[in-house]
């Protein structure tokens, strides 16, 4: 929520797993900073090549003043700013942390040995109460099991689809 | 016409073909039961499958996936008062309401009928409407296809966001990541940042599942787990015929529901959910008794589940013929087209004649297959409901891994997904729809292949005017492209200026 402190408007605050603070005018200014950077990569186009890309860097940038003259006017207006929610934050983080853990992985230890890794560690994140159970631990490490083997059955054998073997197991 | 028809009857029944059919559906119906999982999602998962198989098998198992979820989402909708995709928000009206007082196995089969009869009269317009559609492509032009770009943008830039602004700036986002890569005409190599994995430019398919299966997983974890209680039912005899003597009392209702989820199907941005809202408000307007709809009645579930399962056939129209998708679950199935070597357009109902009217003609038994399935089916597939989120999220990203790699065997790829993915969780954060920048995406290439012919053809007879402005088709798309970016600011307008005059 925008409040007013000293006579000063608060633009974000964080509060207990949310973020609150004015999207559009944060959004506008990332759309404003691309445009312009994209903008200065596109001067070695040729004509024919960048013409396209100047049209839409054009209307880019114009969408992106609009929105963030709009924020501001409604941060003049006093209107409520949108609140991001951030809940289980840590839990989203840890699952993206995984997913480039599993990028990292897969060329050096294999589609089938990474991916039970990974989805073992994906599915007792995401197992609700006590983590640390036996049962917990052997229910994702049989799922990470079949998953893995099932789809690597699938694309390999059925699909024709080749998968990362492994440079750990190709030295 | 008629040697494309039996030929597409012949593949259909092809003992493959059913089996792919079968398992595509039963798969949307699956992921049509999970609260949380889209048929767009489902379908940018399935389409690396499809890769090695001949284009019409991978676009049956495409087609009857969509056409499942289409069918499944009413379940979660009627025993657990939660939709199953968001087209089936307007199901919960009546279906939840007649579940509650007994009446759930009336509910679900009146869910499964309707679907199929929006279904067929979905397919039927599909067929008779889209080869002349396809036809009047050929008088299109490289201004005729920028143009039609524009609208599409245009389109679905102020339909499918909240914000009108956020939705075209989406949109122009879409297009200038279509820019990276080699330029199509002049052979630029444009925002590669020196990487060379990215001359061949972004990948659709990569894109389409970073852009709509990682947010979707991140938000789940974000929700975390969620308990549902379901209603219990057990099958009575006799029951399905009754509900349908029932519905065939209501062919008016039928009709204009299907009728009501091909239009919006065919404008790009307006899906399901739009087509089943309008049609519930329709049914409630003309029925004899309005005062029943919100309580638990039949003709509210009939009407909104037949125009959800006709919007599927109604978004193809404009994907099949022009290359707009009418739907996100459309784009992906244009990116599968892509991915085959086929463009949309008149080509697909010429040389490529036999697997459009394969895929088209594959929608009926789709249709029915599934009415089989989830009219006999329902208890059993509610069970699905309840699969926890450890176990489906794990598959999820598993398979949204395997399908970015596979595309190109490039890791490249994987971590380009997994950074649009993020993208997209930012964008819905930030109150942005993936939607018109997928299109972007897609048009793009058309877009500036138009735009750059035209200026050639513009230096050739000497007036930028003549040949972007002034031919007829050109003018019509560009007054439609002006009407959908101005009519939404003249209505918010005229409603300011009313609230004004009424306080005062």
């Amino acid at each position: 929520m925008v409040g007013k402190r000293g006579g000063r408007q608060e633009m974000s605050r964080l509060k207990g797993g949310e973020l609150m603070t004015n999207p559009d005018l944060v959004s506008g200014l990332l759309v404003l900073g691309l445009t312009g950077l994209a903008w200065q990569q596109s001067r070695t186009f040729s004509y024919y090549g960048g013409v396209f890309v100047d049209w839409v860097l054009l209307i880019l940038g114009g969408l992106g003043l609009l929105l963030v003259i709009k924020a501001c006017a409604d941060l003049r207006m006093g209107k409520e700013a949108l609140r991001l929610s951030l809940k289980n934050s840590g839990s989203v983080m840890t699952l993206l942390f995984s997913l480039v853990l599993y990028i990292f992985l897969l060329p050096r230890l294999g589609f089938l040995l990474s991916g039970m890794i990974i989805l073992s560690g994906i599915s007792l994140l995401l197992t609700p109460g006590k983590k640390n159970l036996p049962k917990n631990w052997v229910a994702a490490a049989a799922l990470s099991l079949i998953l893995t083997a099932m789809f690597y059955f699938i694309f390999k054998t059925g699909l024709s689809v080749p998968l990362p073997v492994g440079t750990f197991w190709t030295r | 016409m008629w040697g494309n028809v039996f030929f597409a009857l012949n593949q259909i029944f092809q003992p493959i073909n059913l089996l792919l059919l079968i398992c595509g559906g039963l798969g949307g119906i699956v992921v049509g039961c999970l609260p949380g999982l889209t048929a767009t999602m489902a379908l940018a998962l399935l389409v690396p499958f499809t890769f090695t198989m001949p284009a019409a098998s991978g676009l049956i198992m495409l087609g009857g996936l969509y056409v499942g979820a289409m069918f499944g989402d009413a379940i979660p909708a009627t025993l657990i008062n939660t939709p199953g995709t968001p087209s089936a928000i307007a199901t919960t009206f009546d279906g939840y309401p007649l579940a509650k007082k007994g009446l759930a196995q009336q509910a679900l089969i009146t869910n499964a009928f309707s679907s199929l009869c929006g279904g067929i009269i979905g397919t039927i317009v599909l067929l008779t409407l889209s080869p002349p559609l396809a036809e009047a492509g050929l008088r299109f032009g490289p201004p005729e296809y920028f143009w039609i770009s524009v609208f599409g943008l245009t389109i679905i830039g102020t339909l499918a966001a909240e914000s009108m602004l956020k939705g075209l700036i989406a949109g122009a986002l879409g297009l200038l990541l279509s820019t990276v890569g080699i330029s199509p005409i002049a052979g630029d190599v444009r925002f590669t940042f020196g990487l060379p994995m990215l001359q061949a430019g972004l990948d659709l398919m990569v894109a389409l599942i970073g852009l709509f299966c990682i947010p979707q997983i991140l938000e789940m974890v974000e929700e975390g787990a969620q308990k549902h209680k379901i209603i219990k039912y057990h099958r009575q005899r006799g029951v399905f015929l009754q509900v349908i003597r029932e519905l065939v009392h209501h062919p008016i209702l039928l009709l204009r529901s299907a009728v009501i989820g091909i239009i919006v199907g065919i404008i790009p941005g307006a899906g399901g959910n739009i087509a089943s809202l309008v049609s519930y408000n329709e049914a409630v307007r003309w029925s004899k008794h309005p005062e029943k709809f919100g309580r638990g009645t039949l003709e509210g579930v009939a009407a909104t589940e037949t125009a959800n399962c006709s919007v599927v056939q109604g978004s193809l129209i404009p994907m099949l013929t022009l290359g707009i998708p009418g739907s996100p679950a459309a784009a992906v199935i244009l990116g599968a087209l892509l991915l085959h070597g086929l463009r949309p357009g008149p080509e697909l109902y010429t040389t490529f004649a036999g697997i459009t009217y394969t895929f088209i003609f594959s929608f009926f038994l789709a249709v029915l297959i599934m009415f089989i399935f989830t009219a006999l089916g329902s208890s059993l597939f509610s069970r699905m409901i309840c699969v926890p989120m450890q176990y489906l999220i794990p598959m999820i990203a598993l398979l949204s891994v395997i399908g970015a790699f596979a595309i190109r065997n490039s890791l490249f790829d994987v971590g380009v997904m997994l950074l649009l993915g993020v993208v997209g969780f930012l964008f819905r954060k930030l109150r942005f729809h993936s939607g018109p920048l997928v299109l972007g995406l897609i048009m793009g290439p058309f877009a500036e292949q138009g735009l750059v012919q035209s200026l050639l053809m513009a230096k050739a007879t000497g007036s930028v005017f003549q040949v972007m402005f002034a031919r007829p088709i050109s003018v019509i798309l560009i007054c439609l492209s002006l009407a959908s970016v101005l009519w939404p600011i003249v209505t918010r307008f005229s409603k300011s200026r009313k609230i004004w005059f009424f306080k005062r």
